[in-house]
């Protein structure tokens, strides 16, 4: 008999038993139609949204295939609600059509006379179209803008206009990386690039992929990259990154150097694949003025653009990605959660959720490394009672997040992992030199210049140096392999996306477990941010240890 | 057959005054001398509803109506006529079913009840029959019979428990407040995202349930709960919960009876409710309807208001869809687990353990479905500890429930513990704090107004009357959690409404009736139509006319069933009636039936519109006019007797009826 491990819950929530020998199996039936909401140890929660069935169903997976598969795994008879539900919303797929229609517009073919009353009755959409026998005719730069808004109505458009294939680059993967280190791309890198390209289709070709850090988001991006073969203009947060990415490609891809540029606050070379961070689109002289290098975005004649760290995307870049839909686009994140909660707009322009795996997945396969991660909580200095009792909230946070006995354990544990790769990370500059000093370690800030900080990067990687105490621009896109231990001494707030980036950083497979320590400040607000903090981490599976430091 | 039915039988023959009992006796043994041997005859009628082929005739000339009746006669055990009426009222016309019903007292299928307390009198299946009857002619299908259309049976969900536990978790985690605040709150902000919105009525009964029962009660402009009573409510099985929930909803009505109804009758009724409920396929609402008159008549309770008693049983959980947790199979079942998120998951009804501490104390509902979640925090088990209790009650009560509770959650709940124990209070006035926070509380300018002495190390005493403003002075500092006060008297409260174990006899004897009551019938064994050969024998046997017509009367009324008994006896069975133009004839049955106790008339009357309509009444007064046309008639009209003036000229047909062949009015 077959193990039934899914329980379909009446608010369209789908509860997982991962002690299922289904589980698998079910999980992948479910990954087309149904967004994973958490993935803790014993019961994943995936969750229906209107939007993730129209993008089934866009991929050809309608609601009576959606209500077989659920049908087919669930170990109760189906909610009724849910499936009048999917029958009514998903339905709805496939009534609304967007069809190429002259140079300069498509046609919104709208069959149903009660639909097209509610879009002509919608102020913001009737400025953006215009009337057409069997819809409405909607300008080319509107496509995006009037995709998002239709959805907000509760109006899924089909969108049958072919995505530009843009002006053709060879792209390949070497078999042997440049390094000498034969390359082989895994499962799941694979499933997630196609889970995003598809067949080619109408309703393929965008979207937004979810890894852990350490998983081979990058190579994800190549191998779209190589099976689309064209023009690429890749975004990404910081300069260090750009050269990862950089390098990543001439390591891997058999493309010649010469047509990989870099665009940035420093250089502004537009080459057939370009590697550019947010903020160079996103300055501007003045604060009232134009972006002048947005124009990389429009005039660069792309065939694919990929948003590195999409959980980050500016809005400025918000509303140009809406003009940009006729190109094939990827997000690429570990953690979707924007603490701006855009993260719907994010799947609107980019593109939905394609592809998302439990990190402990990836974890029980190898392919990330496994992370202990543990809290220790340091009692604050007698001096510092009062004026953490009579402070504000802000202070008194930052009273307890400075705590100076931290230096202590810092040291200790320090001590305690003296043969492994050590990033002390932390959120208050003066804290961090305090600490710098006091460990005699090199220290990189936002304050650094960006070649000093790759030359200390570089040297962590070559094992020159084996500690690094580093501010929040550490927190995203630094590929630092061998480092094993991170010791987290403060941080912003409660936000649970650093919390996972920071742990991410030392998530890269080696030989042996990886230390995750966070130290807080005991009785003090630093408790209550922290287990916000792990919140997400927790939902992924990872547990924390709590130990006092006497 | 029984000695003991035929012991009530004859009972109920000896309760008729000679003259019915003659009239009866010669419709069935055909003419009898006088004077007559009254045991004698019992015998002759004994045999005769004993006869095979007797009771087979009885089967093959009962009608759709006469088997509802019989049935829900059979059912009630002791219905009085009105009674029977009142339950087909809206399906049949009122004319035609009280002549049914006394059609069915003249065949002697319905006799009456020998133990009747009731005046006007009781009835009863007759006893000789009712075994039979039970065979081949009632089943729970004549009440309710299947559309033959796939329609989904109306049933009470369950999860009463879980919902009980999910609303105090609510108001102990104080997410929840006073009665009429936490109904807002319900509605506005936790009916979607703890709750299903379908379930509106029914969580907001629930929530109703607990300050009824006061498992929670309000303090000031918040509630708190009431650990003993919360667990007596939890402690209770389903049925009964929603026995309370039924209870308190209809005391929530006022206009469903404005009269004090004890609550003992109230479970009775929703308990003989939910049992015909599992007995019976029951898909619609007007079959709902027929269910509450027929259970309210069997436990005299008294409804003002039918339509919003439906309409209470659909808000107390009464659904035709499946309920949420269906499943038997343990093996489906999600075990309690709690996740490294600390989440703590299960789907399924979660027993209350042995001890004093319950799941509502520890986590803080996020879903009442299938699966119900709650989530463990530092804030919902401070308040744990708050309400006394202590780390190892929580383990060990967490480790009932499942073997795996993550590391970290018993390292943290040691370090929430010692947290929660570094200050007491006790009584409002004398504080106990760790060395920490003695040192907080001996610096902190801005508490020193409120501290009236240092008693000695670590203990304090502070000024009770300004408690509010120090307690908040301390948590400003930091303290996750101030405890309550050790000391304040625990209001007494007294128990649970009302005892919840009914021992009710009328729940056992309808309870009893139905499952002896067949749901389907087999189908009857074909017999040749007895009837035209019948009215052949009446054509040939009776002498005259008038002799020929009663014959066919009483053939037509079933009143005879077989050949022995188309005998031309002294009786008038047909209808005395008059109409049209005979305007006397209409006065002088009038006058025939004024006051009488045995009589009624069926009008016919025209309204001014033309429309007919006929009405069953009791003549109450003759008003004489300057002409016989003109004369009028004070009527009482059946059932609801409203008393109207009618003219004579208006009634264009006036037909005298018999008001019971037993009882007099």
């Amino acid at each position: 008999m077959v193990d039934k491990p899914l329980i379909v819950q009446s608010d369209l929530s789908l509860l997982l038993d991962v002690h299922s020998s289904s589980s698998e199996a079910t999980r992948n039936d479910l990954l087309p139609f149904a967004e994973l909401v958490k993935s803790p140890e014993h019961v994943h929660t995936y969750a229906v949204t209107n939007i993730s069935l129209w993008n089934a169903a866009s991929l050809g997976i309608d609601s009576g295939e959606v209500l077989r598969r659920l049908e087919k795994w669930s170990r109760y008879p189906l909610p009724e609600n849910v499936i009048f539900h999917i029958n009514e919303i998903g339905g709805r797929f496939g009534s609304i059509k967007l069809l190429p229609y002259d140079e300069e517009n498509y046609l919104l073919e709208v069959e149903q006379e009660r639909f097209r009353r509610e879009i002509m009755g919608n102020k913001s959409l009737s400025k953006s179209i215009g009337l057409a026998d069997n819809g409405f005719i909607v300008p080319h730069y509107r496509r995006g803008e009037v995709k998002v808004e239709l959805i907000k109505m509760n109006l899924p458009v089909d969108d049958q206009v072919p995505l530009n294939r843009g002006e053709s680059l060879p792209i390949t993967f070497r078999e042997v990386s440049k390094g000498g280190i034969p390359f082989i791309l895994r499962d799941y890198q694979r499933l997630a690039a196609y889970s995003v390209l598809g067949d080619g289709g109408p309703g393929s070709g965008y979207g937004t992929i979810v890894l852990p850090c350490g998983s081979g988001k990058t190579i994800v991006g190549m191998e779209i990259m190589s099976r689309l073969s064209t023009r690429t203009l890749i975004l990404t947060t910081n300069i260090a990154a750009i050269h990862q990415w950089m390098a990543e490609i001439v390591d891997k891809l058999d493309v010649d150097e010469n047509l990989i540029g870099e665009y940035s606050g420093k250089h502004k070379e537009i080459k057939p694949i370009t590697v550019a961070t947010y903020q160079v689109l996103t300055w501007r002289p003045d604060k009232e003025g134009d972006f002048p290098h947005m124009r990389l975005l429009r005039e660069g004649n792309w065939g694919l653009i990929i948003y590195d760290e999409v959980h980050m995307l500016p809005a400025p870049v918000f509303k140009i990605t809406a003009e940009l839909q006729a190109i094939y686009r990827v997000g690429l994140t570990a953690t979707l959660i924007r603490e701006d909660n855009r993260e719907g707009e994010v799947f609107s322009l980019v593109g939905p959720k394609r592809y998302d795996v439990p990190w402990s997945e990836l974890e029980s396969q190898g392919w990330i490394a496994e992370a202990i991660c543990t809290e220790i909580r340091v009692p604050l200095p007698e001096d510092l009672e009062i004026p953490y009792a009579i402070g504000t909230k802000r202070e008194k946070y930052r009273i307890a997040s400075e705590n100076r006995l931290k230096i202590e354990i810092v040291k200790e544990l320090i001590a305690n992992h003296s043969e492994d790769f050590i990033l002390v990370i932390g959120q208050y500059l003066d804290q961090l030199k305090i600490i710098a000093q006091e460990l005699n370690a090199p220290l990189i800030t936002g304050a650094l210049p960006t070649e000093k900080r790759e030359e200390l990067y570089n040297s962590f990687r070559g094992g020159e140096i084996k500690l690094l105490v580093v501010s929040k621009v550490a927190n995203f896109a630094i590929d630092l392999p061998d480092a094993s231990v991170a010791i987290q001494v403060s941080g912003t707030f409660g936000s649970r996306q650093e919390e996972a980036q920071r742990l991410g950083r030392i998530l890269r497979p080696k030989q042996k477990s990886s230390y995750f320590y966070t130290l807080v400040t005991r009785y003090s607000s630093e408790e209550d941010f922290s287990a916000n903090r792990q919140k997400f981490l927790t939902e992924q599976g990872y547990s924390y240890r709590v130990e006092v430091w006497q | 057959m029984m000695i003991k039915n035929i012991e009530l039988w004859e009972h109920a023959l000896a309760l008729l005054n000679d003259e019915v009992y003659l009239d009866l006796v010669r419709n069935f043994l055909g003419k009898v001398p006088t004077p007559f041997h009254k045991p004698l005859l019992n015998k002759r009628m004994t045999n005769l509803f004993s006869s095979e082929e007797f009771i087979e005739r009885i089967e093959q000339s009962l009608s759709p109506i006469d088997r509802k009746i019989l049935t829900s006669a059979f059912l009630l055990e002791s219905p009085t006529q009105n009674e029977l009426c009142s339950l087909f009222e809206k399906e049949v016309d009122y004319v035609a079913l009280q002549q049914n019903v006394v059609n069915l007292e003249e065949r002697l299928l319905l006799v009456p009840h020998p133990n009747s307390q009731v005046k006007g009198g009781e009835l009863m299946v007759n006893p000789l029959l009712r075994e039979r009857l039970l065979k081949y002619s009632l089943s729970l299908e004549e009440l309710f019979p299947t559309s033959g259309e796939e329609e989904k049976r109306l049933t009470f969900g369950n999860g009463q428990r879980s919902i009980v536990r999910g609303l105090l978790s609510l108001h102990f985690h104080d997410l929840l407040t006073t009665q009429e605040r936490s109904a807002r709150t319900l509605q506005n902000r936790l009916i979607k995202s703890v709750f299903n919105e379908e379930q509106r009525a029914l969580i907001l009964n629930f929530n109703q349930l607990l300050f009824y029962t006061k498992a929670v009660k309000e303090r000031g402009r918040n509630s708190v709960v009431i650990h003993k009573q919360a667990m007596n409510l939890l402690s209770l099985e389903p049925f009964e919960i929603q026995q309370l929930l039924f209870q308190s909803s209809w005391y929530s009505q006022e206009s469903l009876n404005k009269k004090v109804v004890h609550p003992t009758t109230l479970n009775a009724f929703y308990t003989s409710i939910s049992q015909i409920l599992e007995e019976c396929v029951i898909t619609n609402r007007q079959q709902l309807l027929f269910i509450c008159r027929l259970v309210a008549l069997k436990h005299r309770l008294e409804v003002d208001d039918w339509e919003l008693l439906v309409n209470l049983l659909f808000d107390i959980g009464l659904s035709s869809q499946e309920p949420l947790t269906n499943s038997t199979n343990q093996n489906e079942h999600l075990k309690p687990t709690i996740d490294s998120d600390l989440t703590l998951s299960f789907s399924h009804d979660l027993q209350v353990v042995e001890g004093r501490v319950d799941l509502y104390m520890l986590g803080i509902i996020k879903r009442y479905d299938l699966v119900n979640s709650y989530e463990l925090n530092k804030k919902s088990l401070l308040k744990a500890f708050d309400g006394g209790l202590s780390n190892s009650e929580i383990l060990g009560y967490l480790e009932q429930l499942t073997p795996t509770i993550p590391q970290t959650l018993r390292d943290l709940l040691g370090e929430w513990k010692e947290e929660y124990s570094a200050i007491t209070i006790y009584d409002g006035i004398v504080v106990k704090a760790d060395e920490r926070l003695s040192r907080i509380i001996e610096a902190l300018p801005n508490l020193q107004d409120f501290l009236i002495a240092k008693i000695e190390k670590g203990i304090y005493l502070f000024k009770r009357e300004e408690e509010s403003q120090w307690r908040e002075v301390l948590t400003s500092t930091g303290i996750g959690l101030l405890p309550s006060s050790i000391g304040t008297k625990e209001e007494e409260v007294p128990p649970i409404a009302e005892p919840l174990k009914i021992e009710d006899n009328s729940i056992d004897s309808l309870s009893h009736a139905l499952k002896r009551l067949p749901k389907k019938l087999p189908p009857l064994p074909v017999v040749d139509d007895f009837k035209e050969s019948l009215l052949a024998l009446a054509k040939k046997r009776g002498s005259s006319k008038g002799e020929r017509e009663e014959l066919e009367a009483r053939i037509e009324q079933k009143l005879i069933l077989l050949p022995s008994q188309v005998v031309n006896i002294e009786r008038y069975s047909k209808t005395m009636e008059a109409s049209g133009f005979d305007f006397q004839g209409k006065v002088n049955l009038c006058k025939t039936t004024l006051n009488s106790p045995l009589d009624l008339l069926e009008l016919h009357l025209l309204d001014d519109e033309g429309n007919s309509r006929t009405i069953l009444s009791e003549v109450k007064e003759i008003i004489s006019g300057s002409t016989t046309q003109e004369t009028a008639v004070r009527v009482s009209i059946l059932p609801g007797k409203e008393e109207k003036v009618i003219s004579i000229a208006k009634v264009f047909r006036v037909r005298k009826l018999r008001r019971s062949i037993f009882f007099q009015g």
